[in-house]
């Protein structure tokens, strides 16, 4: 078999189809090419190479875009003619693709300014209404491999508009900043404050800084009043004491005359802060990958309104009692019950067992599972709202404790110290010298501002998110790396995880394979969708394939075949009728022609590489196994791993979350971190203190974990887990430094000493020092221990490799 | 020594305008998208030309 790489998708053509001295992986492909071809926009693939996404021509049914209520979510603008519509197109990923759907108008001119947005994967566009409908360019964006995905409804705009909002505040607060080191300099030099241009000087920063305490500061107001409502000791509350500290000491110096105010601390202050908060806030944005579970299910269903009569109506319209039909290969929206003779669903989706399981009319089927079988229909049993499956979506979700992170826990102290200690020294100076009170107070409580606390944190989280990123483990919210670096339980979901199966198979035929029989078997499983037989397709390597007379596949047991003369069966024992004599754990295909058993294909299960040495090294933590699946595997795990490995089997989802919570109960000090890879493993991500989801080909969903990571990084967690160690490490080294700072401030505004001039420099000197040492220690972090790591070359690709999929997989639901 | 306080003014009269442009600028959209412009004006020039050159190679 020959090795091309299709032109299109340069995927490896199994089945290749060639055209105009070309070579193809499928129908789909060509048909694109072809249809770029024709409309002369060849260019497409001298971008980059072989650009394409396999377009996989699913018959879709997308007649419900017709009804104006389901593509309202879309619509920008409308008019009696044009219409502005957006949405997220996932496949989206290189120059070529924005070339392309930028010139789509080639191949329909009633599209109208196409623009395309790479960074959040949207394309917008506007259509002439009567000539084209929206359904009909949607039809045509999946026709050439770019299916939008219209089961989100930008998720991100809410965050975009607090990032601009940040922009906005950061520029205004720079642009403040900015001025008033200027105008405060002839101070510093001793200007005359009663002369007319140092009083000029203090007016222009009185000026400035009512933008700054206005417009910039609001995010501070609304955080320390949160702090104030839900009684939290949070460094919110100094920063808003500082804030208005330098405001009041600043107005009332300038209005009497007495001195030129802290303006440039106060403008410093707050922009330092919203620089903060605009990093952390991007890095958020950048990794909005979460996926609701509804995104699997399907849009709509099929109701009866009057037992033949059928209208479309979305999933969330569902109410109990509704008659619909779910189309083979779908997912069940909502718990129902069977009205068809016999189903046959497959529960992988939510409980991780590989085995589908066959339902008789009148049963109950819970959502998730997936009907492998014919269309069926069924009754609504239960909402959607109040269905299995949402109802452990929920409880995931609800279950968001507030942890005692390091920062809340300094935070609290550092609060309650400044409180204190304005009021010792306010005490103190009462007896000395009561006309100093209100300014020793006041200038401890501008000191004290705990500017570099606040960044300390924030930063060094997110350079070391950033340099984990770039090694394949990507970290969905920065202040999440703490978790992390606490771990001391390790728990492995099994299937998935740390074996990987639909490797090619074994062949165990006692007598071999002849070239016909081969032949012979590829032509069947070539009709076959079901993954091992796409597998046994693969390892035939037969691409002169015989004309089948008659098919017949019965999902999850074997095919029975008529090519020519020859009759032939495949499938598990028990379908063709014999004994089951291969082991257990592995799974089989059996193969029959014209009555005589030639023997069986067989599927090694496959650990992970790198397994061994991995757990060798995490001698240090507690690890477990547990999985939804069968002990079959649990001898090769024994003899791989150390001692004090736990493994526990047969565990259904909400099993597994209890399994943590009694490691929770048990050992007080328990950290957990849970590594997974499907839905399966929600609620188990959930109850657990750091949650990685393992990506790879074979592995689409991507349940609600707090990391995801790349699975050929999978043997690194050990140095993940010592990077984030070593990071919290620094992270109270700056604690330290930021306190050292804090330490001499506060002398110095204690003994009355604190001028503008010393809070000027102090306070932009102690946030600069914070941000380089977590710059500076991250990087020499990341060379010494993650040194033996390879850069992820372009982590779009590394989200784009793993989002085709997931257009694949929305394709096949 | 007081036409410093008129350049000053004159001084912040100009950034500020820049800061209003800036704010035009972020109203536009002009901060929302920076991968896409970068990759685009890679591509408008040699369009034309290009597509042709394949076509006809292509026959």
């Amino acid at each position: 078999m020959s090795k091309k790489q299709c032109y299109h998708c340069n995927e490896v053509c199994i089945n290749e189809i060639t055209h105009d001295n070309k070579s193809f992986c499928c129908l789909g492909c060509k048909t694109v090419y072809q249809i770029l071809h024709d409309n002369q926009m060849d260019f497409y693939y001298s971008i980059e190479n072989n650009p394409g996404i396999r377009a996989h021509n699913a018959p879709e049914n997308l007649i419900y875009l017709d009804d104006p209520v389901h593509i309202q979510p879309f619509i920008l603008y409308e008019d009696d003619r044009i219409v502005r519509a957006s949405f997220t197109i996932p496949s989206i990923h290189c120059a070529a693709c924005v070339w392309l759907l930028e010139n789509m108008f080639k191949l329909n001119n009633n599209l109208l300014n196409l623009e395309v947005n790479l960074g959040e994967r949207s394309f917008s566009f506007s259509y002439i209404k009567d000539q084209i409908s929206f359904r009909e360019i949607v039809e045509l964006l999946i026709k050439i491999g770019y299916s939008p995905s219209l089961n989100d409804h930008h998720k991100g705009d809410s965050q975009k508009k607090i990032q601009t909002a940040y922009i906005a505040k950061l520029a205004v607060a720079g642009f403040c900043f900015g001025n008033i080191m200027l105008f405060s300099f002839p101070a510093y030099f001793g200007i005359d404050k009663n002369s007319f241009m140092g009083q000029s000087f203090d007016w222009l920063n009185i000026i400035f800084s009512i933008p700054i305490l206005l417009y910039c500061s609001i995010p501070f107001y609304t955080d320390a009043l949160v702090s104030i409502r839900t009684k939290q000791m949070s460094l919110n509350i100094p920063i808003f004491l500082g804030i208005i500290a330098l405001a009041i000491q600043t107005f009332w110096e300038i209005f009497t005359q007495t001195g030129h105010g802290y303006a440039d601390s106060l403008a410093g202050l707050i922009f330092f802060l919203l620089l903060g908060r605009w990093i952390q806030n991007r890095s958020i944005d950048y990794l909005n990958f979460e996926r609701d579970y509804k995104s699997f299910f399907p849009i709509w269903v099929e109701k009866y309104e009057l037992d033949y009569l059928t209208t479309h109506v979305s999933i969330q319209e569902l109410e109990k009692g509704d008659h619909y039909k779910v189309k083979a290969q779908c997912i069940i929206p909502v718990d129902s019950i069977l009205k068809s003779k016999k189903a046959l669903i497959d529960y992988s989706f939510v409980s991780g067992e590989a085995h589908p399981v066959a339902i008789k009319e009148g049963q109950k089927i819970f959502a998730g599972g997936r009907q492998l079988g014919s269309s069926i229909e069924l009754l609504v049993d239960r909402n959607l709202s109040s269905s299995y499956l949402s109802r452990i979506w929920d409880q995931m979700n609800k279950t968001v404790t507030t942890q005692q992170t390091i920062l809340n826990f300094m935070s609290k102290y550092f609060t309650l110290s400044v409180i204190i200690i304005s009021l010792l020294a306010g005490f103190s100076w009462y007896l000395i010298a009561p006309s100093k009170v209100v300014m020793i107070v006041v200038s401890v409580l501008i000191v004290a501002c705990p500017c570099a606390l606040a960044i300390s944190f924030p930063f060094t989280s997110n350079f070391a998110c950033l340099e984990l990123r770039r090694r394949g483990l990507f970290i969905n919210c920065y202040d999440k790396i703490e978790e992390l670096s606490n771990v001391n339980h390790i728990i492995f979901d099994k299937t998935g995880t740390i074996l990987t199966k639909d490797s090619l198979p074994v062949e165990n035929f006692p007598n071999g394979l002849s070239f016909m029989q081969q032949r012979l078997i590829a032509s069947v499983v070539y009709e076959s969708e079901h993954p091992l037989s796409q597998s046994i397709f693969l390892a035939m390597k037969q691409d002169n394939l015989l004309s089948i007379n008659s098919y017949h596949e019965l999902p999850g047991h074997g095919i029975h075949a008529k090519a020519g003369d020859y009759d032939i069966k495949l499938g598990k024992a028990s379908f063709l009728g014999i004994k089951d004599d291969s082991s257990d754990l592995n799974s089989a295909v059996h193969i029959n022609i014209n009555g005589h058993y030639l023997g069986y294909f067989e599927f090694e299960t496959t650990l992970r590489p790198g397994l061994k040495e991995l757990f060798n090294s995490l001698q240090n933590y507690k690890l477990h196994i547990i999985s939804g699946d069968h002990a079959g595997d649990d001898d090769i795990l024994e003899k791989l791993s150390p001692e004090h490995l736990i493994r526990k089997y047969n565990m259904k989802p909400d099993e597994k979350a209890n399994y943590i919570e009694k490691i929770k109960h048990t050992d007080k000090n328990a950290k957990i971190l849970m590594i997974g890879d499907g839905l399966n493993d929600g609620p188990a991500f959930m109850a657990s203190d750091f949650s990685i989801a393992i990506c790879n080909q074979k592995n689409q969903y991507f349940p609600s974990s707090d990391a995801m990571l790349e699975a050929n990084s999978f043997h690194e967690i050990n140095q993940f887990l010592l990077f984030a160690k070593r990071a919290m490490k620094l992270v109270k080294l700056n604690f330290f430094i930021s306190f050292v700072y804090n330490f001499f401030g506060l002398s110095f505004a204690c003994l009355g000493l604190l001028s503008p001039l010393i809070s000027a420099i102090f306070m932009p000197v102690s946030s600069l020092t914070v941000i380089f040492i977590s710059q500076f220690g991250i990087f020499l972090l990341s060379k010494q221990s993650l040194r033996n790591l390879k850069f992820m070359n372009n982590e779009l690709h590394f989200k784009v490799k793993n989002l085709k999929n997931n257009v694949f997989l929305n394709k096949v639901l | 020594m007081e036409v410093i306080l008129f350049l000053i003014i004159i001084s912040i009269l100009i950034s500020g305008s820049f800061l209003i442009v800036f704010f035009y600028m972020l109203k536009r959209g002009q901060f929302r998208d920076f991968k896409t412009p970068a990759v685009r004006i890679l591509l408008e020039d040699d369009n034309e030309t290009k597509t042709n050159n394949k076509g006809n190679q292509n026959g």
